[in-house]
């Protein structure tokens, strides 16, 4: 192999090693800005990282496939067209193409490869980078969710409007309602009677939790068989009972009792 | 093999030896020299008195090549041009021998060329596209190189036979031969006031082998495929211009850009073909293959003023 093919060789690959870098750099940013909106949208983090990917692909072929002999002979003008020329003519030999290669392979101990990086975009892409991922930590570390207000701001009115245009269904909405009395030993936690009838809002973490919201599938039918209850339900008089309630109060029972039996 | 940087040297001697009779002109002596290395033929147009005929004997002669010059005429004959059987009879008896005509030169001089018979056109242009020339049944080749000037006079249009496209397009370039600057004009008006410039000594710079020898390092010259590209894409777009160009040019014109813009390179003593050298060479070589459409003319536009439009986009 000749000099001049091993010095085009080696401009090929720093370029390619070049563009893989400042390509992934910029996908990486891309993929944090998207995964930050997801997190704030509830879309999940697989569709940033699938356009992130094929930005990637798309950014490295779009590089790669410029001329990389000009933008060493925009760095370094001694080479001004000479070095396009050698690599379109390299498996050429006669006298003025031997000269040129010559000239050329002289000429290329003047390219430095700190040329073309540029630093400030690298220091600047690299502080981006650190400042989404503190950002994304930090607003994990302290469980900011927008869910409920991008629903609330942005996706509910979108339905409102959909649910105008189709007027065909209607708005299910459920309630889970407490209702106040002496039923603490029934409900079991007292607390629970505060929310008197308000409505009763469960939201889940994703980040606590395995469960998917964005993964919403249809509903399935399950088949219910009611248990075999009988037919006539009454109530009697135990005097067994009459043991266990205290004298005083037996009358009171059997009165409450004979009430809820009519 | 000679260096492509004495090259170089040897071609600004040229231009130094033929500015020792032709003051001025500059840009018509490079060309003219670019067509010879391209093994072309060049179409001259310019007024009369501008020393076409001087500026082609002097640089014939620096090149050491023999010159014959054939005056465009309405009577003029194919057999004038390319010879003809005269009977012989310097050996006691009487036979045929061939009488070449003044074709038959390294450089030859066509005159007015738009003055002769399209019968005659025909007869100069097949011996400049295929170097030789047919008499009866003998055909006969022309020495290398060969190379055709022919002048044609932008005024005085009476009476003449223009060459049509297909016979314009045969000349590698068309040269615009303009008037001399003030300065220079006084130079001329002093010097050839007081000698004779036949009487000037000048140097022999290169020889018939010398120029077969450049003509081939013309083809070897390497040129950057993106350059290649921009060169064809110049002659296309004159093909896609229809707002200005009736009629664009041919792939001839491809070629013949790419290989004027090789040979300007070498002259330059460069190893490569720059842009520029393809700029440079737009003109001569577009010039007299578009035809503008009718808007250009309205709008008073020169075929140089179409190319050069084309060469800012």
């Amino acid at each position: 192999m000749q000099i001049v093919e091993k010095a085009l060789g080696e401009i090929k690959n720093f370029f390619l090693l070049l563009d893989i870098g400042n390509s992934l750099l910029n996908s990486l940013i891309l993929f944090l800005v998207l995964l930050l909106i997801s997190n704030f949208s509830g879309i999940g983090f697989l569709y940033p990282l699938i356009i992130s990917l094929v930005y990637f692909a798309y950014a490295l072929i779009k590089k790669h496939s410029q001329n990389k002999y000009f933008e060493v002979e925009q760095k370094t003008p001694s080479l001004n067209e000479q070095l396009r020329t050698v690599a379109d003519n390299v498996n050429k030999t006669n006298p003025i193409i031997d000269e040129l290669k010559d000239d050329v392979v002289k000429k290329m101990r003047d390219v430095k490869t700190s040329n073309f990086i540029d630093n400030k975009s690298l220091i600047l892409r690299v502080l981006i980078l650190g400042g989404l991922s503190f950002l994304i930590l930090f607003l994990a570390y302290i469980n900011v969710d927008f869910t409920g207000e991008i629903q609330h701001a942005i996706i509910e009115p979108i339905k409102e409007i959909g649910t105008r245009r189709a007027n065909t269904q209607e708005a299910i909405s459920i309630n889970i309602s407490v209702t106040e009395g002496n039923l603490s030993e029934i409900l079991g936690n007292n607390s629970l009677a505060k929310f008197k009838k308000d409505n009763l809002q469960l939201t889940i973490n994703p980040l606590l939790s395995e469960t998917d919201p964005s993964n919403i599938g249809q509903v399935q039918s399950e088949s219910f068989t009611p248990p075999d209850f009988p037919k006539e339900i009454y109530t009697s008089y135990d005097v067994s009972y009459n043991e266990k309630v205290a004298k005083q109060n037996q009358q009171v029972v059997k009165d409450y009792f004979e009430k809820i039996n009519r | 093999m000679v260096s492509v940087e004495e090259i170089h040297k040897r071609f600004k001697l040229v231009t130094t030896e033929v500015a020792k009779v032709v003051i001025g002109q500059e840009d018509v002596i490079e060309q003219i020299q670019i067509a010879v290395l391209c093994n072309g033929h060049a179409l001259l147009e310019g007024y009369p008195g501008l020393a076409k005929t001087l500026l082609v004997k002097t640089v014939s002669n620096i090149l050491d090549l023999r010159f014959s010059r054939i005056q465009g005429t309405p009577d003029l004959l194919p057999s004038d041009i390319t010879g003809t059987y005269i009977i012989d009879e310097s050996k006691g008896k009487k036979e045929f021998k061939f009488q070449p005509g003044p074709i038959f030169a390294n450089v030859v001089l066509v005159d007015e060329v738009n003055r002769a018979t399209p019968k005659t056109h025909s007869a100069i242009l097949e011996a400049m596209q295929e170097k030789q020339v047919t008499i009866g049944n003998s055909t006969y080749k022309l020495e290398e190189p060969f190379f055709v000037l022919a002048t044609a006079n932008p005024i005085e249009q009476e009476g003449t036979f223009v060459l049509s496209e297909a016979q314009v397009d045969r000349f590698l370039f068309k040269i615009k031969v303009g008037y001399p600057k003030l300065e220079e004009e006084i130079e001329i008006a002093g010097k050839y006031s007081e000698e004779i410039a036949e009487e000037i000594k000048l140097k022999k710079i290169f020889d018939k082998n010398d120029l077969l020898h450049l003509q081939s390092m013309v083809k070897q010259m390497p040129i950057a495929n993106d350059i290649k590209k921009y060169a064809v894409e110049l002659v296309v777009s004159t093909r896609n211009k229809k707002e200005w160009i009736e009629y664009g040019a041919s792939p001839r014109a491809s070629i013949a850009l790419i290989m004027a813009a090789k040979a300007k390179a070498l002259m330059s003593g460069r190893k490569y073909v720059s842009k520029e050298d393809v700029n440079a060479m737009a003109l001569p070589v577009l010039r007299h293959r578009i035809i503008p459409s009718f808007e250009a003319e309205r709008q008073n536009m020169t075929e140089d003023d179409i190319i050069l439009k084309l060469l800012k986009k």
